[in-house]
């Protein structure tokens, strides 16, 4: 009699087990399809449409013609496609080198450094726009601070955003600022995480430092600083905020990212069509260069743990 | 044991700088805000003034801040209000349940973040200008909920990762009902957890500025909206722009003073616990 009883509280267990994950998960995913499945399609539908916004007659089907235009016609989808590599490329270097040695220098704890460690929150958490007002101020070739500290040790100051030359490398400037302190955070997080013994070993041993760092450090460190660089490139190919205050894609276009050509294409243009062509292109580019990333880096997106 | 010495000295001086460095555009754009306009635009800059607070007051008569500021803070919280309630029992489940199918799911999850939000802000644009609720408040939360949720979810799981295995069971044995013992027992273990997601979800749709530039009109304008509108049009009256920069910004400053371990934690689990 008991093990049947048993048997029965388990499957009542189990069919209440099944209603909670469903009754659970439900609106969750109900709201991820409306996320990610609907804009997706609704990209696919328009981006076969010739659909200009301020046109009254409404969209016309078109096929794949924006493609067209926009992978063999358009120059600035190309410019603006290296423009978002050269800033991430140079963002994600300086930030992964600077993140990881601020965190090395940190990673020893103590009062001083724990304030330090929270003035770094600052930036990354600070809105946008507000601190990038600040830099334009800062930037300012006649009445910036940048340029008078530089004066101070007689260096002659620049147009900085203004200039096409160091725009993309000003604008790279700011996100620097912004974010270094995400990537310090993470591998503060992973230092802290890791054994004692092998450096206590090395130590003992006479290793140098720098050894350490290469031979033992830098090994261990490796998953974490792994996947906070995955975030960080996924997040700086979608940059918007500093770059629309700081330069609006100018002058020219030569800090314009395909993040902003898209939105300036569909917002400042009204070309719907061709945006949502962009931006199925863009999400492909993204995907594509994660999926590089992740193959390459020996790294397993979700699922794993 | 002198070299060591000399090496904690120069790392000391190097973290001061690194210290300084992060701070000074927000120091700098404080004492901005307390400057006159001579002093403002005085080169080489003062470093010593006479403060004042006419940018603020000129702020408040001039910008309508204080509606911005509500605006900003109703769509923040109701977009906290909708993360939470969707995101909190499915990330509970993703973490402690096993069932078929999770892994996609977890992967659907993570995989949202790669999809550029323009890719989502034009085809809501269009469904919004249809259903002519573009220039509303609930066009933008809906924005916000769409960019927060898998984020959350993301980072609360990582909060009930933490819970120890056993509980839930031993509350169900007990003759609980699945949720009630989620309610009951489980929800109160992961409050700070919870907390501390808010908090970040609270930031990010009080700092989001792609979505609302584009959604708001003048009825639902938050605060980075209305600076970027100031910044466009006054760019020579750094005074009071300033001023209203530092006052979007209180809300970050009062959050880190206060919830500053949480913060760190949640925004660093969001990377880490993958």
């Amino acid at each position: 009699m008991a093990p049947k009883t048993h048997m029965k509280k388990n499957n009542t267990l189990n069919l209440e087990n099944k209603k909670f994950i469903v009754t659970s998960l439900a609106p969750a995913l109900i709201s991820l399809i409306l996320i990610t499945v609907v804009p997706f399609a609704i990209n696919i539908i328009n981006s076969l449409r010739n659909y200009y916004l301020a046109d009254p007659k409404g969209p016309t089907f078109v096929g794949l013609e924006n493609f067209k235009q926009i992978l063999f016609n358009d120059a600035n989808f190309w410019h603006s496609l290296w423009i978002t590599l050269l800033f991430t490329a140079g963002c994600i270097l300086i930030e992964f080198w600077l993140g990881l040695y601020i965190a090395g220098l940190l990673s020893s704890g103590g009062t001083f450094r724990n304030i330090i460690r929270s003035l770094l929150i600052l930036p990354m958490a600070a809105t946008p726009v507000a601190v990038s007002f600040t830099w334009k101020i800062m930037y300012s070739p006649s009445l910036g601070i940048i340029n008078y500290f530089l004066k101070l040790f007689n260096i002659n100051g620049a147009a900085w955003v203004g200039d096409p030359k160091i725009a993309l490398l000003s604008v790279i400037l700011v996100d620097v600022w912004q974010w270094t302190p995400f990537m310090m955070l993470i591998m503060l997080a992973g230092y802290m995480s890791l054994p004692t013994e092998p450096f206590e070993a090395a130590t003992v041993d006479g290793a140098k430092d720098w050894h350490i760092f290469r031979y033992i450090t830098l090994p261990l460190i490796k998953p974490v600083a792994l996947t906070a660089l995955l975030f960080r490139v996924i997040d700086s190919l979608k940059t918007f905020d500093i770059i629309f205050v700081l330069t609006r894609g100018g002058p020219g276009n030569t800090t314009e990212t395909l993040n902003l050509y898209t939105y300036l294409k569909g917002f400042s243009y009204l070309r719907i069509g061709e945006a949502s062509a962009l931006a199925i292109i863009f999400l492909l580019i993204v995907i594509a260069i994660s999926q590089i990333y992740l193959k390459y880096a020996g790294l397993e997106f979700g699922g794993s743990n | 044991m002198r070299k060591n010495k000399l090496k904690y000295f120069i790392q000391n001086i190097i973290l001061i700088i690194v210290g300084i460095w992060a701070i000074f555009p927000i120091f700098w754009m404080f004492s901005m805000s307390l400057k006159r306009r001579v002093d403002a635009l005085a080169m080489p800059p003062r470093w010593i003034f006479s403060p004042i607070i006419d940018n603020y007051i000129k702020v408040f008569n001039s910008q309508d801040f204080t509606r911005f500021y509500f605006n900003s803070i109703l769509i923040g919280l109701f977009t906290i209000l909708f993360v939470l309630i969707i995101g909190i029992p499915a990330s509970y489940t993703l973490s402690k349940m096993n069932f078929r199918g999770k892994k996609d799911i977890d992967f659907w999850i993570l995989s949202t973040r790669m999809a550029p939000p323009v890719g989502i802000l034009i085809p809501y644009f269009l469904i919004f200008k249809n259903l002519g609720i573009l220039d509303t408040r609930a066009s933008i939360v809906i924005m916000h909920i769409a960019l927060n949720l898998s984020f959350a979810i993301w980072v609360m799981k990582g909060f009930f990762a933490e819970i120890p295995k056993g509980i839930e069971e031993a509350a169900l044995v007990d003759g609980c009902s699945h949720w009630r013992a989620f309610i009951r027992i489980i929800l109160p273990l992961v409050a700070p957890g919870l907390v501390a997601t808010a908090i970040i979800v609270f930031l990010f749709s009080w700092n989001e500025l792609l979505f609302a530039v584009t959604l708001a009109g003048n009825a639902s304008k938050t605060v980075p909206v209305a600076l970027y509108n100031f910044v466009s049009y006054e760019e020579i009256d750094w005074g009071p722009l300033s001023a209203s920069a530092m006052l979007a910004l209180i809300p970050v400053l009062v959050f880190i003073s206060f919830v500053q371990k949480q913060l760190i934690k949640g925004l660093t689990l969001g990377a880490i616990s993958k």
